[in-house]
Formats: C-alpha cells, sequence, structure tokens
C-alpha cells in the first residue's frame, strides 16, 4: 500500500508538468494580451514595449516558461499583473472559501440524496420512488445558476434578507461562517444531490437482489440491518467515486456560484484571471486546481481499498 | 382650498427636511461594486473598477464642473504668460493622507514619475511635448511646452495625473498598485480582494466641513441581480446597473434612479485595409441605412441622445449631428450608393461584437436589422474581450461594433481616434484635409477658431464616414432613498463628498 501511494504521488511530477505546459501554452495562444488589455485605446508602441519589459513578457516562451516555472518550484508563483498582489498566498486565501463551500455543499447533498436514494429503492415502484426520481431529475438538470439566482430573489423579494456581504471565515466564527455559506452549499448540494441520490437507488437496488441479501433476510435479521449495514455499505462504491468527482469538479467549479453569492473564492479569482489574461494568475490557479483534482484521485483510490478489503494496490 | 392643500402640504415637505430627518448613526456608505479594482496606481490602473477608487483617494490638479468649464482643484488659478509656458499656483494647506503638507514640489515630483518612459505610466504620451517641469517656489510650479498646445490644461484632469506624495512611492519600491495615499476626502483604510474595499474619511482635508461621510466601503458583487436584491434589502446603498433596470424599481419607494449623460459613444468601425471598406460609397451607404432614434428606443430603452465623435455635452466643440446629411436615413440611396460602388445586389458583412458589453450586442442587433433594408446582410460574431481587442489590434474584423469615450476636449475625440497618426487611429482612416485641420487646431489657443477648425474636421469625419456614430448613452445610478446630498455628474459622477444618509 505504502509503495503504491508513494508511486502515485511519483506520478504527480509528470501530470503536473504537461498541466503547467499546457496552461501556459494555452493562455499564450489564444488571441489577445494582458499588456493590450490593460492599455486598452490608450495604446501607443511606447507604452506596449514598457509594459512588456515590466511583465517580463519581451523575452522568447521558453524563457518567459522557464522564469515562471523555476519561481513554481521555488514555491513563489509570482505577483498579479493587475493588482500586484502576490498569487500564492491570494490562491490559498481564497481556496479556504471554496474549500468550505464545497464541504459543506457536499454534506448538504448527503443529507439529501444518501437517506431519498434508500428510501426510493426499498420503496421502489411506489409514489415515494416516483418522486424522489423526480427530484433527483431536477437537481441535475436545473442550472445552478438559475437556481442560485432564484434563491436570492426569493429571500430578498419575499424574506427582505440579503446574506452577509462580509465573509466570514471558519476559524474566526463557525456559525458566521455558516450564515455566509449557507445559501450557496444549499444550491450546490440540491444540485448535487441530483445525481448522487440517483446512483445510491440503482447501486443498492442492485445489492438488494444479490444471494448475500437473502441469506441475510433468511437468518432472520431486521430490514433495517438488511438495508444499512450489508446492503447500503455493498453499494459505497459507486457512490463514492461520484461523490468524489463532484468535489474535485466544485473545487474548481464554483464560479458561477461565487459569482452570485459574491463569494471570494478560487473560482471569481480565476475567472477575472482568465478575462484580463493575467497570467501568473491563471497559471497559478490551475495548476493549483490540476494539483488538488489528483490528490482527490488519490484519496478516492485509497478509499476503495477501505471500503472493499478485496481491492489491493500493489 | 386646492392651493391651501398644496401650500400646506409644501411646508409639510419644508420642514420635514429641516427637522424631521435625522442623521443615520452609522455614516458609511455601502457601494455594491461589480467588480474587484485591478490595482488602484491612479497613474496606470485604467479600469472603471479601480478608477472609481482612485477618483476618491487622489486629486488632480484641475476639475471639470458640470457646465464642462474647467476650475481649479489643488491648482488654484494658472497663468500663461506664453503660449508654451503654464504656472500653477498651487492651493495651500492640502494635506496628504500621511500627514505631510503639499506643496509644488509634489507636483514636480508627480511629473517625474508620469513623465519617465520607464515607470510606464498611462497619461505620459498627452505630456510628450512638456519640456521641462520646475518647481519656482513652494507654491508655484511652472510647465514649459516645445511648443503651443491647446487641449494642455484638459489634461490635467485626468485621475492619471494624480498628485502623488513620493515619499510613499520610494517606500514601496515604485509601485502604487496596492498602497495609496493622496489627498482626496477618503483614504484607503483595507483592500480584501474580492471582498471589499473600505475608505474612512480623511480628517485633514481641504475642503472645510467635508467629506460629511466617515467613509465609503466597496462590496465587490460581481452579479447584477445580486446587487438590485442587496440593493432591496438595503443592505448596500448606491449601485450601478443596466437600463433594464430602471422599470423594476420603477414603484419601490425606497430607490432612487439617477442618471446622468455619459460621453460614451456607440459606433461601427470599419477596417480600412480591406475591401470594401475602403471605399466611402460603402460607408456612407451604412451610414444612410441606420436610423438612430430608432436604436435609441430599442436598445437604450428610449433613454440616451444621436451623438457623433465628440461628445453632444461639450456645446462649445460638438456640431449639432441631427442637421448633418448623413444622419438621415435614407435607404434609397444608401442602395444606390451600394451599387455604384459595384454591389447591386447588396453586400455580406461579419460584424465583430464584444460579448461582455450587453450594450453593445444590443446595439448591433438593432443595426442587423436595419442594415438588411438596404441589402447589406450582417453576420453578428461575439467575441471575448480579450480576443475582441487582438482583432481590432491585428485589423482581423471587417466591421465592428464598439463603444468608445469622446473624451473632454475635441483634441482626443478627434486627433487622438482619427488622426492618420492618432494612436487610438486602429481603424486605417486618412485624411490628408482633416489630419490638417485638427493639426491646426491642436496648436491654436483661440478658443472661437479652434471651434471652427474642428466644426469643419466634424464635417469631414462624417461625410467620410470614417466611423458610423449613433449614439451616447446614458449611465444608471441606483441609490437608497436615505442618501441625501448626492447628485451624479460626467466628470464625476461618484464624488460622495456632500452626501449623508438619513435614518
Amino acid at each position: 500500500m505504502r509503495t503504491y501511494i508513494v508511486r502515485r504521488v511519483l506520478l504527480f511530477i509528470p501530470v503536473l508538468f504537461g498541466i503547467s505546459l499546457a496552461v501556459f501554452a494555452l493562455l499564450h495562444m489564444i488571441p489577445g494580451d494582458a499588456v493590450d488589455l490593460m492599455m486598452g485605446v490608450e495604446a501607443n508602441p511606447e507604452l506596449r514595449a514598457q509594459l512588456l519589459r515590466q511583465y517580463g513578457m519581451d523575452y522568447p516562451w521558453y524563457v518567459q516558461y522557464w522564469n515562471w516555472i523555476s519561481g513554481v518550484l521555488r514555491g513563489d508563483f509570482g505577483v498579479s499583473m493587475r493588482t500586484g498582489l502576490p498569487v500564492l498566498p491570494e490562491i490559498l486565501s481564497r481556496f479556504k472559501v471554496t474549500l468550505m463551500l464545497t464541504l459543506y455543499s457536499a454534506v448538504v447533498s448527503w443529507l439529501i440524496a444518501i437517506p431519498l436514494g434508500i428510501l426510493a429503492a426499498i420503496k421502489r415502484n411506489t409514489w415515494i420512488d416516483g418522486a424522489s426520481r423526480f427530484l433527483a431529475l431536477l437537481g441535475v438538470s436545473i442550472p445552478n445558476f438559475a437556481l442560485g439566482t432564484m434563491v436570492l430573489l426569493v429571500l430578498s423579494l419575499v424574506f427582505c434578507y440579503y446574506p452577509p456581504l462580509d465573509y466570514t471565515p471558519f476559524l474566526a466564527s463557525p456559525l458566521g461562517n455558516l450564515e455566509s455559506l449557507i445559501w450557496p452549499s444549499l444550491v450546490l448540494g440540491a444540485i448535487m444531490a441530483g445525481s448522487v441520490m440517483r446512483m445510491t437507488r440503482s447501486a443498492l437496488l442492485e445489492n438488494l437482489q444479490q444471494d448475500y441479501v437473502r441469506t441475510v433476510r433468511a437468518k432472520g435479521a431486521p430490514e433495517r440491518v438488511v438495508v444499512l449495514r450489508h446492503a447500503l455499505k455493498n453499494s459505497l462504491l459507486p457512490i463514492v467515486t461520484i461523490v468524489g468527482m463532484q468535489i474535485g469538479s466544485l473545487l474548481g467549479g464554483t464560479v458561477v456560484t461565487e459569482q452570485i453569492f459574491s463569494l471570494p473564492g478560487l473560482g471569481l479569482y480565476t475567472l477575472t484571471g482568465i478575462t484580463q489574461r493575467d497570467y501568473p494568475v491563471v497559471q497559478g490557479s490551475i495548476l493549483f486546481f490540476a494539483f488538488i483534482f489528483v490528490v482527490i484521485n488519490l484519496i478516492v483510490d485509497i478509499l476503495y481499498s477501505r471500503i472493499d478489503p478485496r481491492i489491493s494496490y500493489r | 382650498m386646492k392651493k391651501t392643500v398644496a401650500i400646506v402640504a409644501m411646508l409639510a415637505i419644508a420642514f420635514g427636511a429641516a427637522f424631521g430627518q435625522k442623521l443615520a448613526d452609522k455614516q458609511v456608505l455601502i457601494i455594491g461594486a461589480d467588480a474587484n479594482p485591478a490595482g488602484i496606481d491612479p497613474h496606470k490602473s485604467t479600469a472603471y473598477s479601480s478608477v472609481r477608487i482612485t477618483n476618491r483617494v487622489y486629486e488632480t490638479l484641475v476639475d471639470m464642473d458640470e457646465s464642462g468649464r474647467l476650475v481649479g482643484k489643488l491648482a488654484e488659478s494658472w497663468t500663461n504668460p506664453d503660449d508654451t509656458t503654464y504656472v500653477f499656483t498651487v492651493r495651500k494647506g492640502v494635506y496628504f493622507h500621511n500627514g505631510r503638507l503639499m506643496t509644488a514640489q509634489d507636483v514636480k515630483n508627480t511629473f517625474d514619475r508620469i513623465l519617465d518612459p520607464a515607470n510606464g505610466c498611462t497619461a505620459r504620451s498627452n505630456f510628450s511635448l512638456v519640456e521641462s517641469v520646475t518647481a519656482l517656489d513652494d507654491y508655484h510650479v511652472q510647465f514649459k511646452l516645445k511648443q503651443a498646445l491647446a487641449p494642455f490644461i484638459s489634461n490635467f484632469t485626468s485621475i492619471y495625473t494624480a498628485i502623488i506624495p513620493k515619499e510613499v512611492l520610494d517606500a514601496n519600491s515604485g509601485s502604487l498598485a496596492n498602497v495609496a495615499c493622496g489627498t482626496g476626502p477618503f483614504k484607503l483604510a483595507e483592500w480584501i480582494p474580492d471582498n471589499q474595499v473600505r475608505l474612512v474619511k480623511h480628517d485633514q482635508y481641504w475642503m472645510a466641513g467635508y467629506p460629511k461621510l466617515d467613509g465609503i466601503t466597496y462590496k465587490i458583487i460581481p452579479d447584477e441581480a445580486a446587487r438590485l436584491a442587496a440593493l432591496r434589502t438595503g443592505s448596500i446603498h448606491y449601485t450601478t446597473l443596466s437600463a433594464q433596470n430602471v422599470e423594476l424599481v420603477a414603484r419601490n419607494k425606497n430607490i432612487v434612479v439617477k442618471s446622468y449623460q455619459t460621453r460614451d459613444y456607440y459606433f461601427l468601425g470599419f477596417n480600412f485595409t480591406q475591401k470594401p471598406f475602403d471605399d466611402v460609397r460603402v460607408r456612407q451607404a451604412f451610414s444612410l441605412a441606420v436610423d438612430r432614434q430608432d436604436i435609441i428606443k430599442k436598445a437604450l430603452k428610449g433613454e440616451g441622445i444621436v451623438a457623433g465623435a465628440v461628445s453632444p455635452t461639450l456645446e462649445q466643440w460638438a456640431i449639432d449631428v441631427s442637421k448633418n446629411p448623413w444622419y438621415k436615413k435614407n435607404v434609397a440611396k444608401a442602395k444606390a450608393l451600394l451599387a455604384e460602388a459595384g454591389y447591386p445586389s447588396g453586400l455580406d458583412v461579419e460584424m465583430t461584437v464584444p460579448s461582455s458589453y450587453p450594450d453593445v450586442v444590443a446595439v448591433s442587433q438593432v443595426l442587423q436589422q436595419q442594415l438588411a433594408a438596404a441589402g447589406i446582410r450582417v453576420t453578428i460574431k461575439q467575441m471575448e474581450i480579450g480576443q475582441y481587442v487582438a482583432a481590432w489590434k491585428s485589423k482581423g474584423h471587417q466591421v465592428m461594433a464598439g463603444k468608445n469615450g469622446a473624451g473632454i476636449d475635441p483634441d482626443r475625440s478627434l486627433y487622438f481616434f482619427f488622426h492618420t497618426k492618432g494612436s487610438a487611429n486602429v481603424w486605417g482612416y486618412s485624411n490628408p484635409e482633416f489630419d490638417s485641420l485638427v493639426e491646426q487646431a491642436k496648436v491654436t489657443i483661440d478658443q472661437s477658431k479652434r471651434a471652427a477648425l474642428y466644426a469643419k474636421a466634424q464635417e469631414i469625419l462624417y461625410a467620410d464616414a470614417a466611423n458610423v456614430f449613433f449614439a451616447s448613452p446614458k449611465t444608471y445610478c441606483f441609490i437608497s432613498s436615505k442618501v441625501k446630498g448626492f447628485e451624479p455628474i460626467v466628470s464625476n459622477p461618484e464624488d460622495f463628498k456632500f452626501a449623508t444618509i438619513l435614518k
């Protein structure tokens, strides 16, 4: 197991190196550069040359790449071309927001999805099953910007309430943190719940038809034990896979929700970086996302062997 | 009877205003800002998100009042003993936020920074004719020019020429991107990126008794619907929103909408290096096929004015475009001109539009319908802003719709955008007669002679259809009815010096 983890971690290096090259290349290939956008109509060749020099953009691309990546290896992600603030501390402080949002959303989605999924499976083909499946379909198909805007509108028009404008960090006040994040978490959680619920239902249904379930029932175990202790445990594998994937993409994909609820998260940071072609910001954040994604994949793989001891990695 | 009621009502209102309305305990104005400031260096950060902050924190020598006249701000007055010399008398008793008194030496140090090409300051190109800047004594500073320059003083109204203290610049190794120290009514207290910018009152502000507010806090709320919701619930006091939202708050007593006429205009720019847009008849056909009132009605919700390259708010400079023959819709003549140019069966063009400007997109869609009637078949190509800027720089477009700022001096509106060597002439437009007129006007100090030259230049520009110009939009400020003493004006739309907040 340990050698497996070491091998996987070593594999991070070529993956992240490849991604760093791809991000750098893509960003420099798309039309429009940071300096042009910064100057707008005030552009003139002299100002342009000066700004290019200032941001080290007058070197050939491989020198620029080297300057960036060698800094990254030393833990220096550079400074934002627009705000002059160092990139890595910004990424880390915003990541905390996105991370909390993701965790809350995941909890919300489990609270909705797993009970509903179980209920739908054991009451198969009843109205409960139908209603749950309808809700799940709604969750999968409603875009988060629509649901987010609706929630804000209902809160402000009906309840004359607007979520706090200041983001409160968890360590400063857990309750304040919850108030900052509860509405966007409900939105994201409700949407995530759709696919988790469907996966729970189908995995559980499959397991409930297995021979071992009949055996468990035959030995007289109550239905609660049959479902929760035996069948659900064996259905966890696909559920963990989908939850892992969702958390991975949420950590990089809460852009729209962060925008609607004005949360200073990593998604908003990256999006602003992209529209302004703020190279150090975009390169740094994408590399960071990639890192998070491979780490989560690793965690999910390790969880597999915990859940199902038959899976072993060598 | 009616009269009595009216008088009683008026008295009640008057007394209410004088005695009934108490000030709120917390005099901090909360603004919903759509974007995080892209840096707060007054000389380098040009985004609106930045300028709305730097304009509160820093000040310039000269200001423009409501009627477009140049008046002193940090300069009490100025003289020009001859065409190439200007002497500013610097205001006494002005303190920077670090508590130091401002002197003429600060003006000199500021311009040392702006004029040094190594610094890449935005305003440098406007001061390329400056030969020397000298502090004559503590309160007089002299600018020597290489030659006469008519728009010289107006350049000093731009926040890109804000007066800064050199010691703060030096202490931050030459960068003001995320620190601030000016002479303005508010000073920077805190900036948490993508969350808030907090300004507090500058106690030593030179205008005695102002600002009334204790501070301004900008909350970053990128989503328009979210800003409106926050204003409705009273979480914020002020925000800017697009015209569509005016109807939504029409019956809301707690929200007041104030608008002001901007100096921006919508245009259609041709690529002169591509056929057939080098043919004046083709361009004229575009101009004649367009109904500008209809654009205002459909794309700007009926608000806005028909405009040319020079903002109609600058009455002494702008000609009355409604009398210009090329502004009158005439589809038959447009068709005839196209036929004459060799396109009897019409023309297919691709129109590049910046997708992040919904107002420009709306204008382009109305244009598409109007031009179709004259046989000009338009395909709209929406581009992300970075791509759009790259397209106009590399002349990769056919025609492009956009929005430009006409500026406060016709030298910017005309020379800067349309002279053969104008640095914003991305079209490739070149007319020697126009060039010579705007060159002469640039060095003509006599205002009426200068105006006559610009009037001629504008006639040429519209007859050449260098761009097709349409209309100038308004900007809408959505304000809580608790905020008093605030009136947006175009040259300084968010000046909250005089504002107070009622209970």
